[in-house]
């Protein structure tokens, strides 16, 4: 069984970029539009990893880490956040949500690559 | 002044005019035939030694010329060399010849003869035979007539000399043989002017040469001849009279001069015009003046004692006059003191004595006069004069104490005595009766507001008052109807009947006391406001300052009042600005303003002023109020903000110029791919590639948005208003639009008002808002249609564009104009492309033109964006 990834993305574009990329690695990808979009997909199928936008309508990525933390459930639920934001303050609160990485637009495909592989098999670890 | 001191006074003033008069006379004429005579033997003495010096240089020329005609010396020189076998023999004998005249007159030093070349043939002095004297002043000038040549300094006998030349002729053919030369010592010359017989002891005549110098010995000065100097009143006098006639007329210098030394003298010249000689003649004027001095001493001694002599005999002769008067003078004194009995008279014939026997006679006729009924009505007049005074003085006291406005009250320890009706009136009292049966103690509260018994301290301000005479203080009282009011009172010891008590004048302040408490409320809002608060005269000059102006100006009160504000002038607010300031407080109205002004140490600060003349009943200006504010801080951090806007603008501006290179290749890259130019691409790859032309398109888009926005808000934005008519602008917009519409399956709508007039717009800029409003509704709108219509009010034309679209949340309304909002769409999916800058740019568009943009929303079943442009007067439409 391929490790199953949901891409959470207002913009269509990237969604269908990221994707594409994720498949062509080898793993099967979930996605959604926004927050809410996201949390609805997990509880249907729950992901072994999330790659999170932050700013994003209707539910922000802050707002839906909110709500994973508080779910036991999902609270073990990898995340990568993958956004435009740089400001260190939005950093900060990402990370007090404890996610694993925070990855910034534009990125290198390698470099994001590598810190999906290291997430899975963290996960496996644990 | 005595009569006496004024009759010995006269005297000696009249005798010493009359002797100063006569003894000034007596000496200027003294002086001045004094001058005379002496200037006359000077004049006398040049004279003669000029005639003598003239003598002894004829007598030169005579024997000089009678030596030129020797035999003996013509023979010699006519024999031309010395091979000659007559020479030797004619050589002897013309040595001879010259050293015996030589020997005969002693002042001729050497006598030469000299060939017709200027050789030296023969001389009375070996050693001179041979030199060439061809260039000599003696030889040239001696080749004709005789010469003289003027005094100079010889080196052979290192002494000075003249010389003496004359031309030796050939008798018979008369052709010039040589020159013969008399040297000529001085010696004799000396003798003639150095005899200062009859010249006293300071006198001297001296020569003086054309060229100023002193050719004869000084009596005072060792070594002067040819060295000494002379530029003389005196010297140049005599080189300036050149004329035999004036010699002969004799001229003095009246005047003292200095000579050559310095030392003042008198003098007379003379001048020998052959030799262009000066002959002067002088005295020193000490000598001269010798017998004037003698004359002066005698002249005051003289004065002296006339001066003595007239003050004693003034003196007596005052005396005697005097006597008698001061003698009547004592004796009117006396009788005037009442002494009747006193006698003044004398028995002296003169007028004195005639009126102090009158004086006797009026004095005797007084005596018998006088009596004593006379003084006793005398002073029986003063009493009644008293008594009237003392009733008027009471009558006008007692209408005062009637009439008073002010409450005047009597009282002594026990209680009131007498009240005047304003004292009644004042506590309320019925009559005089109830008012004397009260104590101050009845008429006030229990307490002073010190908090002290009201009976106690009364009774102490009595005492006070008793003790001191008068007493002032303030004072609460108590009317009969219990109410309270502030009063000053003023107690005055005083004595009626002999009794000691004090009358007592109380007036009410309740009012000022009002108006002070008024006043202080308002100068403590003066005192502790954070304004400067400054008060002048309608001259401009400073009458107060409050301490906030201290505070910011650094000038202390005391600097500063009487001074006018232009003290704190820092010369960079404009001159006009103070005018108009004048112009405006002077005409009655209040001025704002601000004003750059100077601290007392010199720093510059800003402040936002408001002054107002302060008007008086009479409508005059009485006082200008200036209110001002520091507002140094609040400019400062305008102009950082304003720098820092303006930096802002500036960084985005070039970094969205700079962002848009890179993209123009990665546009124009992507665009080559994906048309397949560079061979044919797979679905994915096409994809992707459109994917990121449209991505790219929309960064252009963005960037282009930004710009505008920033150009916007920069007020850079350049506009080009001219009057056209909107429907056209709708009808282009409708053109372009519609194909996007009509792929989403839409139906546009236009609709027209075709009556709207002209307005004046940007066409362009407009054309950018519609279409911006338009892609909006069409990017929102599912189903349905989006209507473009026109219309028109009295002063304005609107547009508005209606779609049938998912409409906006009312609590989203609000993030439409601002920057960077995306409102989500219905179905969340957000494919728009939007730059977050569309109504923001549209927004500004209209404000710019004077027009109004908003939108009305309708959730979930549409929105309608309007705005309006506003109908402004075109200019040719005015002028029909």
């Amino acid at each position: 069984m391929p490790d199953r990834i949901l891409v959470v993305d207002d913009e269509p574009d990237i969604l269908r970029i990221v994707s594409y990329s994720l498949k062509k690695w080898g793993y099967e990808v979930i996605t959604a539009t926004n927050g809410q979009d996201g949390l609805d997909k997990i509880a249907v199928k729950k992901p072994d990893l999330i790659l999170l936008d932050a700013g994003m309508p209707v539910m922000t990525g802050f707002q839906m880490l909110e709500e994973l933390r508080s779910n036991p459930d999902w609270k073990h639920i990898p995340v990568i956040m993958l956004t435009a934001h740089s400001d260190p303050r939005d950093i900060d609160i990402a990370h007090s949500y404890g996610i694993l990485e925070y990855v910034t637009k534009p990125f290198d495909p390698m470099d994001l690559r590598e810190k999906i592989e290291n997430a899975i098999s963290h996960k496996v670890s644990k | 002044m005595k009569i006496a001191n004024k009759i010995s006074l006269s005297f000696l003033t009249v005798a010493l005019i009359v002797m100063s008069v006569a003894g000034t006379f007596v000496y200027l004429i003294v002086k001045n035939d004094l001058q005379k005579s002496i200037n006359n033997n000077l004049a006398v003495a040049a004279a003669s030694r000029t005639n003598h010096i003239e003598t002894y240089l004829e007598m030169l020329e005579m024997s000089v010329g009678q030596l030129s005609k020797s035999v003996v010396l013509e023979d010699f020189l006519k024999i031309k060399t010395k091979e000659d076998s007559r020479y030797d023999e004619a050589f002897q004998q013309a040595m001879r010849r010259l050293k015996k005249t030589r020997e005969v007159n002693s002042s001729i030093s050497e006598f030469m003869l000299l060939d017709a070349a200027g050789k030296v043939t023969a001389s009375s002095n070996e050693s001179s035979i041979g030199a060439d004297k061809s260039a000599d002043a003696y030889f040239l000038g001696g080749q004709k007539n005789i010469f003289i040549r003027d005094a100079y300094y010889s080196e052979i006998v290192k002494e000075p000399l003249i010389a003496v030349s004359a031309p030796f002729l050939d008798s018979h053919t008369g052709d010039l043989l040589g020159v013969l030369v008399a040297r000529v010592k001085l010696n004799e010359l000396n003798n003639i002017v150095t005899n200062s017989t009859g010249l006293g002891k300071t006198g001297e005549i001296y020569i003086v040469n054309k060229y100023g110098f002193m050719i004869t010995p000084s009596r005072f000065i060792d070594d002067a001849v040819l060295k000494q100097r002379v530029d003389t009143e005196n010297a140049r006098r005599a080189h300036l009279h050149k004329g035999r006639e004036h010699i002969l007329s004799g001229k003095e210098i009246a005047n003292v001069f200095p000579d050559y030394r310095g030392v003042q003298v008198m003098g007379a010249h003379e001048f020998i015009p052959q030799m262009k000689w000066g002959v002067c003649a002088e005295i020193e004027a000490k000598e001269a003046f010798a017998p004037l001095a003698k004359l002066r001493l005698l002249f005051f001694i003289t004065l002296f004692i006339a001066v003595n002599a007239v003050w004693l005999s003034s003196i007596s002769i005052a005396r005697v006059i005097s006597k008698p008067i001061h003698k009547l003078h004592k004796g009117t004194e006396i009788i005037g003191s009442g002494n009747l009995n006193h006698k003044v008279g004398t028995d002296a014939k003169d007028e004195i004595g005639q009126l102090s026997r009158a004086f006797d006679t009026m004095t005797e006729n007084l005596k018998g006069k006088t009596t004593s009924i006379e003084s006793l009505n005398k002073q029986i007049v003063q009493r009644k004069w008293a008594e009237q005074k003392l009733r008027e003085s009471e009558e006008k006291y007692h209408n005062l104490f009637e009439s008073s406005h002010d409450a005047i009250m009597v009282l002594d320890e026990k209680g009131f005595l007498s009240g005047n009706p304003a004292t009644l009136k004042l506590f309320g009292c019925k009559d005089d009766k109830e008012f004397t049966s009260l104590t101050p103690a009845d008429l006030s509260p229990e307490y002073q507001p010190d908090g002290t018994a009201s009976s106690a301290k009364a009774q102490e301000m009595v005492k006070i008052a008793m003790e001191k005479d008068s007493h002032f203080f303030e004072w609460m009282h108590k009317r009969m109807d219990n109410t309270e009011f502030p009063a000053t009172v003023l107690l005055t010891s005083t004595e009626i009947n002999n009794k000691k008590v004090v009358q007592a004048t109380v007036r009410d302040i309740t009012e000022s006391k009002k108006a002070e408490d008024g006043l202080r409320k308002l100068s403590l809002a003066v005192e502790q406001n954070p304004a400067c608060i400054v008060i002048t005269n309608p001259e401009g000059n400073i009458e107060y300052v409050n301490p906030k102006f201290v505070e910011l100006t650094g000038y202390t009160s005391e600097e500063v009042i009487g001074k006018n504000p232009r003290i704190l002038k820092s010369g960079q607010t404009p001159p006009e600005e103070y005018t108009r300031l004048w112009d405006t407080i002077k005409s009655g109205h209040k001025w704002q303003g601000e004003f750059c002004n100077k601290r007392k140490n010199g720093d510059i600060y800003f402040e936002n002023a408001s002054v107002s003349p302060v008007i008086n009943d009479a409508g005059v200006i009485t006082h200008f109020v200036a209110n001002k504010e520091d507002i140094t801080l609040r400019k400062k951090a305008e102009k950082e903000m304003q720098a820092v806007l303006e930096m802002k603008s500036k960084f985005i501006s070039t970094a969205s110029h700079e962002l848009r290179t890179p993209l123009t290749s990665i546009k124009e890259a992507v665009n080559l791919v994906y048309s397949e130019t560079t061979g044919p691409l797979n679905d994915d790859q096409k994809e992707f590639l459109g994917i990121a032309k449209r991505n790219v398109d929309r960064l252009a888009r963005l960037i282009n948005d930004v710009l505008d926005y920033q150009k916007m808000t920069a007020g850079r934005m350049d506009f080009n208003p001219k009057p056209a008519n909107i429907n056209e602008v709708v009808e282009a917009v409708e053109e372009t639009m519609r194909p996007l519409a009509k792929e989403k399956g839409l139906e546009l709508i236009i609709e027209l008002d075709d009556a709207v007039p002209l307005v004046n717009f940007d066409k362009d800029k407009i054309i950018q808002v519609l279409t911006n409003l338009v892609s909006n509704a069409v990017k929102f709108t599912e189903t349905g249609s989006v209507k473009i219509t026109t219309s028109r009010t009295d002063d304005k034309v609107t547009i508005a564009v209606k779609d049938t679209g998912g409409g906006i949340k009312p609590e989203d309304m609000h993030k439409l104009f601002v920057e960077f909002q995306q409102l989500a769409t219905k179905d969340a999916d957000r494919k728009t492309g939007g730059t977050g800058l569309g109504l923001v740019i549209s927004k500004k568009i209209i404000e710019s033109h004077g027009g109004r943009i908003w939108v009305e929303s309708d959730y979930e079943k549409g929105t309608t964006f309007y705005f309006e442009l506003p109908m402004e007067k075109i200019p040719c439409q005015i002028e029909s």
